[in-house]
């Protein structure tokens, strides 16, 4: 029986996606300390291989001392196998940093533009990979992809779009299952999406292991990596989450709503257990005509909740269009606009009718306009 | 909607009231005081309140309504809307706060409607009739004297009008709103950098962003270092190869010249051995080299002092002859010059001088003496003779003549006279021959004299007296020599006694240091000494030699030297080693580890700049540029929703606009023609909504130039119109008119009423009277309400 750990998308270097510098930072650290914690854990359950299916780094924020401290925590690992694959946020350009670095002997690369097949005798496992290099691997690859050694566990480690995806991401490595299958291996490590995910077809294991911590509002869930094991030629693994925070997404109806405070002691108990996480909470719903949400209130009493709340007011004036006298210019402008969001699909453009209708409306009744807080 | 039953609690002079109002004309009868303004007030303070604008204290107006007796300051009122029932209740002094009740159910529908955050006013009337307050109070609430009031108002209510037209509702301005949307966006900003909210963020988002490009360009930077740091690495593991050939050959370098050395160590030691043994053998006392020395000195002042003893005996021995020699020559000369000045008792320079003199002297007494010769005369004969002769002629002719007597007198005298001179010539003569022997004698005698000097000298005349001075000088110059050598004498005399004074110092010197050395004699001495030389050269050449040993050992000890040796020689001996082969390979060496050392610094230097290049990521300023941009992009969507609302407002207003005017003037109009019984026929709106009437004879007026009962009528017939232009679609307010037609004449009072009972078809009519008259021209079908007597009968009751 051998044991392996498969992760992916770590991204190091990067801070996740639009947050406050402050935020960005801890979070840059947190990001990077994804990969010590994958080898504490590799440690713990003492595994033999530590598969790392592409996007190890985001090449555009990689330092030497990156890559250092990379190197540092492979080599804590000892004679552990570290396979890599590189993906499309790292590609093993010809003078890509990680190209020419002087990795710990138990780091291998696999390269780019043809595959690579290793097979470990005493572990019982073969494993073969591709990366990305000057272009994405290209889908006729998967065709010249190494014959699956008999008395093996034969594991793919790749960076591609597999799954239902695969049809619709074609720049992004396409992995068409019927392909994968056919090739006889038991274990698909694959990287590329974010959240974790796992199927299994015709006896052959599939698995993203997303990215151990996550990178933005739409990677919610637990993130963290998969364990595997093998065992009588087949491959069984199980999910360790690792992430330190989580990014939630709340959407909030507050139509009815009496106050804001009424909405921050209910907004409270939602938020009582994401002490740690990356909160990004929508106020939906409609408000009576005239009331504007105080979002600085909100923010003020809420922020401190969590991690980091990211507020958006969604919310639209509720418009009765009897509300207003026929043949008003508040009726027949609130009617348009209603026309014109009736008609429209798009959700940028919806917003800014919306907000035309709320500020219109502002305007003609109050003869003022109340931008909100940040204006 | 339809006031169906009002009950004063307490207003003003009104308590405990009520009254009830049909749908239709409802007229409220009674004489001044009888409380119908009040009655007015109450139902518009129920319907919209009494409340200040920004406040919820009472109106002063509303002040001056207090109950007069202290009964509760308030009251209820039964409405229905839109087939709705509602009851409301307000008690004014508890700030006005309304209640309002289904009037079906008893369900508070309080909560149902918006309070006006400004005074906390209950807007259950603008929500439900769709007319503000101030909409209210210039449509359907029509107090006394309107027009006077509305003429003030005329200006007021273009302005509404224009709202009216362009926005549908008199207090809603399109102008107000296209300013606030303007003001909005100026104060939002623009994408161009600036101190607003909009502007701000881009200006951040473009230093993040410049950040951004120099961050990345110094990670661009940091990977040329990082290869640079490979490269060093690389160099620095050849340079190591290296050292570590040289540090191995400059062991065996080191190992055979430890070998050499270890050679020469022996040797020393071997010929230190043969020293110490010939010093054995020469053992004696030491002549201090200091004593040594004073002796070789003290050899040598004895020898220059006697040389100089000899030296001065030999000098004083030839001065003394000479002195002898001057002296007896000096003696000589002396003694016989002596002589000659004892015979002329005086030196013979005097003497000759003093002869000299004499005869000088005797030859001046000669020239005086000849002198004196001639001037003797020679002796006056003839004169006497002729002086005879002619005495002796005056004789004879006295003789012959006495006169001749007389001559012969004078002639005597002159021959006594010439007598006596010719004997003192005569004398003097004598006198003068005597001097002249007395000088022949002087001669005579200097004459002897200079042959006797002649003789003493030996020389005659001068000659004589040069050699007397010459033997003179030389006896001068003798005497000198002589003082002069008798001086040297003493001086040679004294140095000599002073010479051996020194060498009887010397000698005493010498007897001690032999005393103290031992020895009796130079001879002895200097054997002895010598030999003490030797054995300090012997010391001096030992020392020497465990000088170079200690040297060679070099605070080492010999074993440790042949431990190592032992060491080194198995990695191998370097055949012919030399001193500077082993100083060429420390010089590579030295070499070799300063380009080692140099490029351990660089790559030092660049990993301490790639470890250290960890802060400000660009990671870090990438997400937070991102946020930034998420915020950008949220309030340039607020602008794009300003602009593209003030854009909406503008055609809808247009539109408006144009469907307005002409509504509004052809209801206006009707309503104006009924009321003046067809004399002005139509009312016409101005694009910018100024009223003008145009009479039946097709004259215009503007609206102004009308009389006040005409202009009530025209802005009553506005109202009218506007009631149905603004008022929510179904809801029609109830009109309560404070004897609004109480200026116009009988013809147009009968249009006034025909036209409310018109209106009435659809909307309560609530009219104020003090005139009985009215009741007459209200017509028959009238909700009468006398107030006179309900007044008394709430008092009664």
């Amino acid at each position: 029986m051998a044991r392996f750990l498969h992760t992916a998308d770590l991204h190091l270097g990067s801070a996740g996606d639009a947050l406050p510098e402050e935020i960005a930072r801890q979070r840059e650290r947190e990001i990077t300390s994804s990969l010590p914690k994958i080898v504490d854990l590799a440690l713990e359950r003492d595994v033999d291989l530590l598969l790392v299916a592409g996007d190890l780094f985001t090449d555009k924020f990689t330092t030497p001392a990156l890559l250092r401290y990379v190197n540092y925590q492979f080599g804590r690992l000892g004679n552990k196998h570290v396979l890599v694959c590189a993906g499309n946020h790292d590609p093993l350009l010809q003078d890509a940093p990680a190209a020419a670095f002087p990795w710990q002997k138990n780091v291998h690369f696999f390269l780019p533009h043809s595959w690579q097949q290793l097979a470990f005798h005493k572990l019982g496992i073969a494993v073969a990979g591709i990366s990305w290099g000057e272009l994405p691997p290209q889908p006729e690859l998967l065709t010249q992809i190494p014959a699956s050694i008999p008395g093996f566990v034969n594991i793919a480690l790749l960076h591609g779009s597999a799954g239902k995806a695969a049809q619709l991401a074609a720049e992004y490595f396409p992995l068409p299952e019927e392909s994968l299958i056919a090739s006889g291996y038991q274990y698909f490590a694959l990287g590329h999406y974010h959240n974790p995910s796992s199927w299994e077809a015709e006896g052959t294991l599939f698995a993203y292991p997303g990215s151990p911590e996550p990178l933005s509002f739409g990677e919610e869930g637990r993130h963290g990596v998969w364990l595997g094991e093998t065992s009588a030629g087949q491959v069984s693994i199980s999910f360790i989450p690792l992430g330190k925070r989580e990014y939630v997404t709340l959407r909030r109806d507050v139509t009815g709503m009496k106050s804001e405070a009424e909405l921050v002691e209910e907004l409270k108990k939602d938020l009582k257990a994401r002490r740690e996480d990356l909160v990004g909470l929508t106020l939906t719903g409609s408000l009576p005509r005239g009331f504007k949400l105080d979002l600085d209130f909100l923010k003020e009493n809420l922020e401190e909740l969590v991690f980091y709340l990211r507020l958006q007011d969604a919310t639209w004036e509720e418009v009765d269009l009897t509300d207003f006298p026929q043949g008003s210019l508040r009726q027949l402008f609130s009617q348009r606009l209603a026309e014109e969001l009736a008609n429209t699909q798009d959700p940028y453009r919806r917003k800014t009718l919306e907000l035309a209708l709320r500020y219109g409306l502002e305007a003609l009744a109050r003869g003022t306009v109340d931008l909100g807080g940040e204006a | 909607m339809l006031i169906k039953k009002v009950h004063v609690q307490g207003f003003g002079a009104l308590e405990n009231a009520s009254f009830s109002f049909g749908p239709g004309v409802n007229l409220i009868y009674g004489p001044n005081e009888a409380g119908k303004s009040t009655l007015q007030y109450f139902i518009y303070g129920l319907l919209y309140g009494l409340r200040k604008k920004t406040s919820s204290t009472l109106t002063d107006e509303a002040k001056l309504y207090q109950p007069w007796r202290g009964t509760q300051f308030g009251g209820s009122m039964e409405f229905s809307v839109a087939g709705e029932e509602y009851l409301l209740l307000r008690d004014f002094a508890s700030g006005g706060a309304a209640q309002l009740f289904c009037g079906r159910t008893g369900e508070d529908l309080t909560r149902n409607f918006p309070v006006d955050p400004k005074n906390g006013e209950l807007l259950f009337a603008s929500e439900l009739l769709g007319l503000s307050e101030l909409a209210f109070r210039n449509i359907t609430y029509i107090g006394q004297l309107a027009s006077r009031c509305q003429r003030e108002l005329a200006g007021e209510l273009a302005g509404k009008l224009a709202n009216l037209s362009t926005a549908g509702e008199e207090d809603v301005s399109l102008r107000r709103a296209q300013e606030a949307l303007t003001r909005a966006l100026d104060q939002l900003g623009t994408m161009r950098p600036s101190n607003k909210p909009l502007g701000k963020l881009v200006r951040r988002a473009r230093e993040l962003e410049k950040r951004e490009r120099e961050l990345a360009a110094n990670l661009k930077g940091l990977w040329q270092e990082q290869r640079k740091a490979a490269a060093l690495a690389d160099k620095l593991v050849q340079l190591n190869q290296e050292y570590e050939k040289a540090l191995a050959r400059q062991r065996q370098i080191e190992a055979s010249l430890l070998a050499q050395r270890l050679e020469r160590i022996r040797h020393l030691e071997r010929e230190l051995k043969t020293i110490r043994e010939e010093l054995a053998q020469k053992a004696g006392a030491d002549f201090p080299p200091k004593l040594i020395g004073r002796g070789r000195a003290l050899e040598e002042r004895a020898g220059l002092y006697g040389a100089e003893e000899e030296k001065l005996a030999e000098e004083q021995r030839r001065l003394e002859e000479e002195l002898a020699l001057v002296a007896a020559e000096a003696e000589t000369i002396e003694e016989k010059r002596e002589k000659v000045c004892a015979v002329l008792t005086m030196p013979p320079d005097l003497f000759a001088s003093s002869l000299e003199q004499d005869e000088k002297i005797l030859s001046e007494r000669k020239a005086q003496l000849k002198q004196e010769e001639t001037e003797v005369p020679k002796g006056g004969s003839s004169s006497f003779a002729a002086v005879l002769a002619a005495a002796a002629a005056s004789l004879v002719l006295s003789l012959f003549q006495p006169l001749f007597l007389l001559p012969l007198g004078i002639l005597g005298y002159f021959a006594f006279l010439l007598y006596r001179r010719r004997r003192r010539i005569a004398e003097r003569r004598i006198q003068l021959a005597q001097k002249a022997r007395e000088l022949e004698e002087e001669e005579k005698r200097l004459q002897e004299e200079f042959a006797r000097l002649d003789n003493l000298l030996d020389l005659p005349g001068k000659a004589g007296l040069a050699a007397w001075q010459r033997e003179g000088e030389r006896l001068s110059g003798l005497r000198s020599r002589q003082t002069f050598l008798e001086e040297r004498l003493a001086d040679l005399r004294r140095r000599l006694a002073e010479n051996r004074e020194l060498i009887a110092q010397t000698a005493s010197q010498i007897q001690a240091l032999f005393g103290e050395l031992g020895v009796e004699s130079w001879a002895e001495f200097w054997q002895q000494a010598d030999l003490s030389e030797e054995r300090q050269k012997l010391k001096a050449e030992e020392g020497r030699l465990a000088g170079e040993l200690k040297l060679a050992l070099a605070g080492e000890e010999l074993e440790s030297l042949e431990a190592r040796f032992a060491e080194l020689e198995k990695a191998g001996l370097e055949e012919a080693a030399s001193q500077a082969d082993w100083e060429e390979v420390s010089r590579h060496l030295r070499q070799l580890e300063l380009a080692r050392q140099e490029k351990k610094n660089e790559l030092s230097r660049l990993e301490g700049l790639l470890a250290g290049a960890e802060g400000n990521s660009l990671a870090v300023i990438s997400a937070s540029r991102a946020q930034l941009e998420e915020r950008i992009h949220s309030l340039a969507q607020r602008r794009e929703a300003l602009e593209y609302a003030k854009e909406v407002l503008s055609e809808c207003a247009k539109q408006l606009h144009r469907q307005f005017a002409p509504q509004l003037a052809g209801e206006v109009s009707r309503n104006f023609a009924k009321l003046t019984a067809g004399r002005y026929r139509q009312v016409l709106v101005s694009e910018n909504l100024q009223l003008r009437v145009e009479d039946s004879a097709a004259n215009l007026f503007t609206a102004d130039s009308l009389s006040g009962g005409s202009l009530d009528q025209l802005y009553f017939a506005l109202r009218v119109a506007l009631s149905r232009l603004v008022c929510k679609e179904g809801v029609y307010p109830p009109f309560l008119l404070d004897d609004s037609f109480v200026q116009y004449d009988e013809a147009r009072a009968k249009e006034g009423w025909q036209l409310l009972r018109e209106l009435a078809a659809e909307n309560q009519i609530i009219y104020f009277t003090c005139h009985r008259q009215q009741l007459s021209l209200a017509g028959d079908n009238v909700n009468l309400i006398d107030l006179s007597a309900e007044r008394k009968e709430a008092v009664c009751s």
